[in-house]
C-alpha cells in the first residue's frame, strides 16, 4: 500500500489546520474612508489612514498620478490635488509573501478663476443675480470704465466706477452638482490727492485714506452667485469698484490715485468644513484728474486710468509712479505719511 | 417697519465671537464715506465717544473709554438689505475688532437701549466668548 507521510501529500494540498494558521498570519489593510475629496493647490491637502495588521510598511500610490500627489508618513498619507476628476488612492500592504491592496476613491476638485472687465454683465438665468448687479451700477450692465459720475447707485452722479465680474468655473461636473460653493472678496486700498502747490512749484503726494490689509469686502448675497449654472458649471461675483469724487477738494490741475488690491476667493463645503479652494488678486488702478471746479463730477474730473487686472498691486505710490502720472519735472515730495 | 443697522442679519451671538469687545458709545463725528461692495458704503472715521465696556473682563475684551475711530460698512441697496444712517449724538452698541491704538471696525451696529443690552448679556452668560477670527480664516 503506498504510503503518505503527510496529509498534503494524501490530499495534495495544506491542511485544514495550516490553511487557518496561514490565514491568521496573512496581513489585513483597511482605509480610513472609502472617498477621499481634495482640491487642486498646495494649502488644502486630505490625508487618509490605513489600519493594518501583519506588520509590514504600506506603500502608497495614486493610480492617475497627474491627478494627485501623495506623501506618507508611516501609515498616513497626505494627499494633495494636481488636476481635477477622479482617479483612486492605492494603499499596498506585503507581509510573509502575501500583499493586499485596499483603495480609495479620489475626487480632486478645481475652481477656475477668470476675469471679466469689458463688455457686458453675464445675463441671467446663467447668471441669476444679473439684475441687481445692474441696478447697484444705476442700471448699467456695462463692463470695464464707465463715464465720469456714474456706476454706483449708492452714490449718485460722483463715482468713478469700473465693474467687473469673476468667473469660476468647476471642475470636474461631479463637483459643481455635488457641493456648494461661496465666494469671499478681501480688499487693501489706499489713496492719495497729488496736490500742485503753484507757489513752489512742487508735487505734493498725501494719503486721501486707506482700507484693510485684508478687510472682508464680500457683499452680503445680492450680488454673488455661488450656485453652478447648468451646463455651464459657473459661479459669478460682481463687483462695481470705484472712486467717490464727491467731496473732493482739489484744485485743477490736481488728481487722486487709488490702487486696490482684491483678493477674490472660493470656498467649497467638504466634508462639513468650508475648504478655500481657488484664489485670485485683482488689482485696480484708479486715476482722475481735475479739469473744473463749478460743475459736477461729471464735468469736473477727468478720467486718467481706471484698469482692472488679474495683478498683484502694492500699497503704496513712490516718486516714479506719481511722475509718470502728473509729468513735466517740478519736484515731487512724498509727504511722511503717504505710504503708512 | 424696525430700522436695521450694519451686522442686522449677524445673530449677537455670533457678532461677540467674531469681534474682540463690545462698546456701548455715542456717535460724535459720522466719518468719511467710500464705495464698498455693490450696495454698499464704507466709512471710515467716524468718532465714538465711549460710555461702557459691555464684554466682560473674563470673555477676553480690556476696557476702553474716550473717543476712538471705527470704521464700518453700511448696506444701502437693494432697498429690503437697506441699514439705516447712523445719527450724531445718538447712543450704539459697537461689535468691534480692535485695529490699532483707538481704531475699530465695527462688524455690527445696533442703537442702545435696555433691551439690547440685555440681549447682549444673555450671549455673554450663555457663554458667548470673543475671538479673533481674522477673514483669511472665516470659512476655513
Amino acid at each position: 500500500m503506498e504510503r503518505y507521510e503527510t496529509f498534503d501529500e494524501f490530499f495534495g494540498g495544506p491542511s485544514r489546520a495550516r490553511l487557518l494558521e496561514s490565514a491568521e498570519d496573512e496581513p489585513t489593510i483597511t482605509l480610513s474612508s472609502s472617498e477621499v475629496l481634495v482640491c487642486v493647490g498646495g494649502i488644502n491637502n486630505a490625508t487618509i489612514t490605513a489600519a493594518t495588521t501583519g506588520g509590514g510598511a504600506v506603500k502608497w500610490s495614486i493610480v492617475d498620478p497627474t491627478r494627485a500627489s501623495i506623501t506618507p508618513t508611516g501609515n498616513t498619507a497626505t494627499i494633495k490635488g494636481r488636476h481635477p476628476g477622479v482617479t483612486t488612492v492605492r494603499a499596498e500592504l506585503t507581509a510573509g509573501g502575501t500583499t493586499v491592496v485596499a483603495t480609495a476613491r479620489l475626487l480632486v476638485t478645481f475652481i477656475e478663476l477668470t476675469l471679466r472687465a469689458t463688455k457686458k454683465i453675464e445675463p441671467s438665468p446663467e447668471n441669476e443675480d444679473a439684475a441687481a448687479e445692474a441696478a447697484s451700477a444705476g442700471g448699467i450692465d456695462d463692463l470695464g470704465p464707465l463715464p465720469m459720475g456714474s456706476g454706483r447707485q449708492d452714490f449718485p452722479g460722483t463715482a468713478f466706477t469700473a465693474p467687473i465680474l469673476v468667473i469660476g468655473r468647476v471642475f470636474p461636473a461631479e463637483s459643481a452638482k455635488r457641493f456648494t460653493f461661496r465666494w469671499q472678496r478681501l480688499i487693501t486700498r489706499r489713496s492719495w490727492r497729488f496736490t500742485f502747490d503753484s507757489a513752489a512749484h512742487r508735487w505734493n503726494v498725501t494719503q486721501r485714506s486707506f482700507r484693510g490689509p485684508l478687510d472682508d469686502d464680500t457683499d452680503a448675497g445680492d450680488f454673488n452667485d455661488s450656485t453652478p449654472s447648468v451646463p455651464g458649471r459657473r459661479i459669478y461675483m460682481y463687483d462695481c469698484s470705484a472712486l467717490d469724487l464727491g467731496g473732493e477738494t482739489g484744485a485743477v490741475g490736481d488728481f487722486v490715485h487709488e490702487k486696490k488690491d482684491f483678493i477674490y476667493r472660493v470656498f467649497v463645503r467638504l466634508n462639513g468644513a468650508w475648504v478655500l479652494c481657488s484664489a485670485i488678486h485683482v488689482g485696480q488702478v484708479i486715476t482722475a484728474k481735475r479739469k473744473a471746479t463749478t460743475g459736477t463730477v461729471a464735468s469736473n474730473w477727468t478720467g486718467v486710468e481706471n484698469s482692472n487686472a488679474i495683478r498683484r498691486l502694492d500699497h503704496t505710490v513712490n516718486e516714479a509712479q506719481v511722475r509718470a502720472i502728473v509729468g513735466g519735472t517740478d519736484p515731487i515730495t512724498l509727504a511722511a505719511g503717504a505710504n503708512t | 417697519m424696525e430700522a436695521k443697522y450694519t451686522g442686522h442679519e449677524l445673530r449677537t451671538r455670533h457678532a461677540i465671537e467674531q469681534t474682540t469687545i463690545v462698546l456701548a458709545a455715542t456717535l460724535v463725528e459720522p466719518g468719511t464715506m467710500s464705495p464698498g461692495p455693490p450696495g454698499e458704503q464704507h466709512v471710515d472715521n467716524a468718532a465714538f465717544r465711549v460710555e461702557r465696556t459691555l464684554s466682560p473682563a473674563a470673555s477676553g475684551g480690556k476696557p476702553i473709554s474716550g473717543n476712538v475711530r471705527v470704521s464700518y460698512s453700511r448696506q444701502t441697496f437693494p432697498e429690503a438689505h437697506a441699514e439705516a444712517e447712523l445719527q450724531r449724538g445718538t447712543p450704539y452698541l459697537l461689535f468691534c475688532t480692535i485695529l490699532g491704538p483707538r481704531r475699530l471696525h465695527a462688524t455690527k451696529i445696533v442703537p442702545d437701549s435696555e433691551d439690547a443690552v440685555r440681549v447682549v448679556s444673555a450671549a455673554f452668560e450663555g457663554g458667548a466668548r470673543h475671538g479673533a477670527d481674522p477673514a483669511s480664516e472665516r470659512f476655513a
